[in-house]
């Protein structure tokens, strides 16, 4: 392992990109901020004077405010796409609760005889509304404020994941990457940002409300949240890549892509389980993919060919942690069981099913192990526990399910799943620490992201499939008291895809043409 | 100048108000006094329609108020409610200034106005740019008078005004609030659970019981004459203090004899104070042997305090 920078020589060589990630993460954070304001606050006045709508409005922001992030994004990219707008979309709704639930309190809570004095003065309702009720609510309004946005700066990081930029980017890169500082470089400014925005709304709300203060607290407060809101608006020409924040940073990745191939292409950092859709809805041209992915197929997606050889083979096999096959013997039988079972095709046809015909992988892999003969009831367990992690996609549920099924069925042990861990580094902690006894893992990752060799025995493994397995393999096994059994034969390397009609359209097959075309 | 017809007030089928009637001339001052819950402030928020009456109307000058425009009756009647009904938000000067702006006076105006009220009620004029949570109790009811006073409404209404003050600053201010010449020819509305509060204050008395006035008119007559044993008890803990607020030094002017010698301490009054009044004047010198002068016109005579009380005694027994 390379350990050779510090945490501060890391981020300083990234300041630049830290800046602009910073600036569009506030950017996003404000904008959306804005739009729950300009929302909320009437919507809060409203509930204070129409009270039978305080619970059902209050009740619906409420709701909003449990969907989880991933999830929000999710249901809003089929509505927005990707980018900036589903983004602000979701942090508008986060923001929307403590907003217009402050607005109502800090009206409701002002007090009866003073609303009555004001009345009794001879105000109408509207002079009632902006000389004595919103001033004296202010502080409370701006607690609100304040709450939506520091939520807002932590859902931001998730933006990442539809390629609407921010911290998240590092953030989720350092995660799948197994790079502290690159996590750090993301988490600490994103932390730093949450602090900055709460002193300074708390700051805010300190000032002494009087009838002079009140302005200019109020149109300081929009001037440095307008200021920061118009940042991320950026347009550009040209075919426009994707890739998942593991791909790029990792040197079979992007880095690969720039240094070997000068790889020029306008590029935005997305979550893999949102790239293939948003290829298919031409929001990008070109993805980093995975080669067996079953969308290649639903989607009519061309591969392009890797002529300057920068992505490794990724031989699939199980990961399993020594101590456990030593305690079970016939645990190496059975693990091995799908050695050589599954090639391309069949993988890519099995993720097809899940994907595309959205059969349940349970249902893949139990018909998969029916037609190969290796299917067997499950046994009554008296052994233990056997625990099974996977990462977050359907390929690593499909063979999560298959070793549950082979182990319940060869063996005493009570599998037990621990699937869709968000990452390599997740995975192989997980594994480190025993929290899981394996999981699937591709040769190329494990050597590339866990061992991180140095040049001259990248050089010296060429490629070659057998060679990095049985360098990954020995290393594995001395240094880590982790076991690779067989490779089970499909080869999940990372490609580049695009849409097949645009590449014949184009006429590209490799990555070299399609660096020459843009 | 205020009429008040059949008014009824129905809140969630219970009469909060029932069927009440009143009348009030210009200048007179009109107290509604009872127990909490009888009905008093909803009766006086019926009058500037803070609250709408179910039944009943309501006339000022002759004319239906509801016919006028709610925001414009209300900016034509001062309105005092307990001290903290200020707002918390604005300077004594701003809180003062709020009908004139609404009324849109110079600004220039509003300023003098607001030291001439000041100087009246007692204020350092300094405390025009305090806030609210920097005054005292006292301080803070005196601005509240001032707001309501600050735009020369004909009418005065007034809610429970002194009653969260502590004793001794609301006997001040109620003497200091008597004593204001503001107060000449205005028509005031005023509701307290007070009952020395009421006859110091009234020319009328309502006083009212569970949505209904039970006897109206001067204090005397509630207090010599009334009408319904409820008004007896509710007046029999001090009735003795009560009868000297309502009996006048011209009442027992002629059983008064003219006897004290001079004494270094001494109080003058006209005839038309009150033997309450002359009684706290005494209280105020703290000394017991005070000599009390009262004028009538050109006589004189001098008594002091076990005079006064002797002269009431006979008075009151000549009128039995």
């Amino acid at each position: 392992m390379i350990e050779s920078q510090s945490l501060w020589a890391f981020i300083a060589s990234l300041w630049q990109k830290l800046l602009e990630q910073t600036l569009q993460h506030l950017g996003l954070t404000f904008m959306a901020l804005i739009i729950a304001i300009a929302v909320g606050l009437p919507l809060g006045i409203f509930i204070t004077k129409q009270k039978k709508w305080a619970t059902p409005i209050l009740g619906i922001a409420g709701i909003l405010q449990t969907i989880p992030s991933i999830a929000l994004l999710g249901f809003l990219i089929p509505l927005l796409g990707i980018g900036a707008k589903p983004a602000i979309t979701a942090l508008f709704l986060y923001a929307l609760l403590p907003i217009i639930r402050n607005t109502y309190t800090g009206i409701t809570i002002v007090d009866a005889e003073i609303k009555e004095a004001a009345k009794g003065l001879g105000m109408t309702s509207v002079q009632i509304l902006t000389k004595i009720e919103l001033p004296l609510a202010v502080p409370v309004i701006l607690a609100g404020i304040r709450t939506a946005a520091i939520i807002n700066v932590g859902v931001a990081t998730l933006a990442a994941y539809i390629a609407a930029g921010g911290l998240g980017e590092y953030i989720f890169g350092g995660i799948a990457l197994n790079n502290t500082n690159m996590i750090l470089a993301g988490a600490l400014p994103a932390a730093l940002l949450a602090l900055l925005l709460d002193g300074f709304f708390y700051l805010l709300q300190k000032i002494q409300i009087t009838k002079r203060s009140i302005y200019s607290i109020v149109s300081g407060a929009i001037m440095v949240i307008a200021l920061v809101s118009f940042q991320n608006i950026h347009s550009a020409e040209g075919l426009l890549a994707g890739f998942e924040p593991e791909f790029m940073g990792r040197q079979d990745g992007y880095l690969g892509l720039k240094s070997v191939y000068n790889f020029k292409m306008r590029t935005v950092v997305i979550g893999d389980a949102v790239m293939y859709g948003a290829l298919n809805e031409h929001k990008l041209d070109v993805i980093g993919g995975y080669s067996t992915d079953g969308r290649l197929k639903a989607f009519g997606l061309r591969t392009l060919k890797d002529d300057k050889h920068i992505f490794p083979p990724y031989y699939a096999a199980p990961l399993v942690r020594t101590s456990k096959l030593k305690s079970y013997l016939e645990l190496n039988t059975v693990l091995n069981l799908l050695a050589g079972k599954i090639n391309d095709s069949v993988m890519t046809e099995l993720n097809y099913k899940a994907d595309f015909l959205k059969q349940s992988p349970e249902r893949v892999a139990k018909d998969f192990l029916l037609q190969q003969g290796l299917w067997k009831e499950p046994q009554p367990t008296t052994a233990g526990s056997f625990v099974i992690g996977s990462k977050i996609f359907t390929e690593q549920y499909i063979l999560a399910q298959l070793y549950a099924m082979l182990v319940a069925g060869y063996t005493h042990l009570k599998p037990e799943m621990k699937t869709g861990l968000g990452g390599t580094k997740i995975c192989y902690d997980a594994l480190r620490n025993g929290n899981i006894d394996m999981y699937p893992e591709y040769t190329g990752t494990g050597l590339l992201v866990i061992l991180n060799p140095t040049q001259s025995v990248l050089n010296r493994l060429n490629g070659n499939r057998d060679s990095v397995y049985r360098y990954v393999e020995e290393n594995f096994r001395k240094t880590q008291q982790l076991t690779w059994l067989k490779p089970i034969g499909f080869n999940n390397t990372y490609a580049l895809m695009m849409r097949e009609k645009d590449a014949a359209r184009l006429n590209i097959t490799t990555i070299s043409q399609l660096n020459k075309v843009n | 100048m205020i009429k008040a017809r059949n008014l009824t007030k129905t809140f969630n089928d219970h009469r909060v108000v029932n069927d009440i009637s009143f009348e009030l001339a210009e200048g007179q001052t009109m107290v509604f006094l009872g127990t909490s819950g009888c009905g008093k402030t909803t009766t006086l928020r019926m009058l500037n329609q803070l609250i709408n009456p179910s039944s009943g109307s309501v006339y000022i000058n002759g004319n239906d108020i509801r016919e006028q425009v709610p925001e414009q009756l209300r900016r034509s009647m001062g309105y005092v409610l307990q001290h903290n009904s200020l707002f918390p938000h604005y300077s004594v000067l701003e809180n003062i200034a709020v009908v004139p702006q609404l009324l849109k006076w110079d600004k220039r105006l509003i300023r003098n106005r607001a030291i001439e009220l000041m100087e009246k009620l007692h204020l350092p004029e300094k405390l025009l740019s305090a806030y609210p949570r920097q005054l005292s109790g006292g301080e803070a009811q005196r601005v509240n008078i001032a707001r309501a006073l600050v735009a020369k409404p004909p009418i005065l209404l007034m809610d429970e005004p002194f009653s969260a003050l502590d004793t001794i600053t609301r006997l001040a201010i109620r003497q200091e609030f008597a004593a204001l010449d503001e107060l000449k020819d205005k028509t005031i509305v005023m509701v307290t659970h007070d009952v020395q509060e009421a006859f110091e204050m009234a020319n009328i008395i309502c006083l009212m019981d569970k949505g209904r006035i039970i006897q109206q008119g001067k204090p005397a007559d509630l207090l010599f004459h009334p009408t319904h044993d409820f008004v007896r008890d509710f007046l029999s803990d001090s009735f003795l203090q009560l009868a000297l607020t309502v009996t006048h030094l011209e009442a027992v002017w002629p059983y008064l004899t003219a006897a004290v010698s001079t004494h270094s301490v001494q109080i003058n009054l006209s005839v038309n104070a009150t033997i309450a009044k002359a009684f706290n004047a005494v209280k105020d010198k703290n000394n017991w042997d005070a000599v009390i002068a009262i004028t009538n016109g050109t006589e004189r005579k001098t008594t002091d305090w076990a005079g006064l009380l002797q002269a009431y005694a006979q008075y009151k027994k000549k009128r039995l």
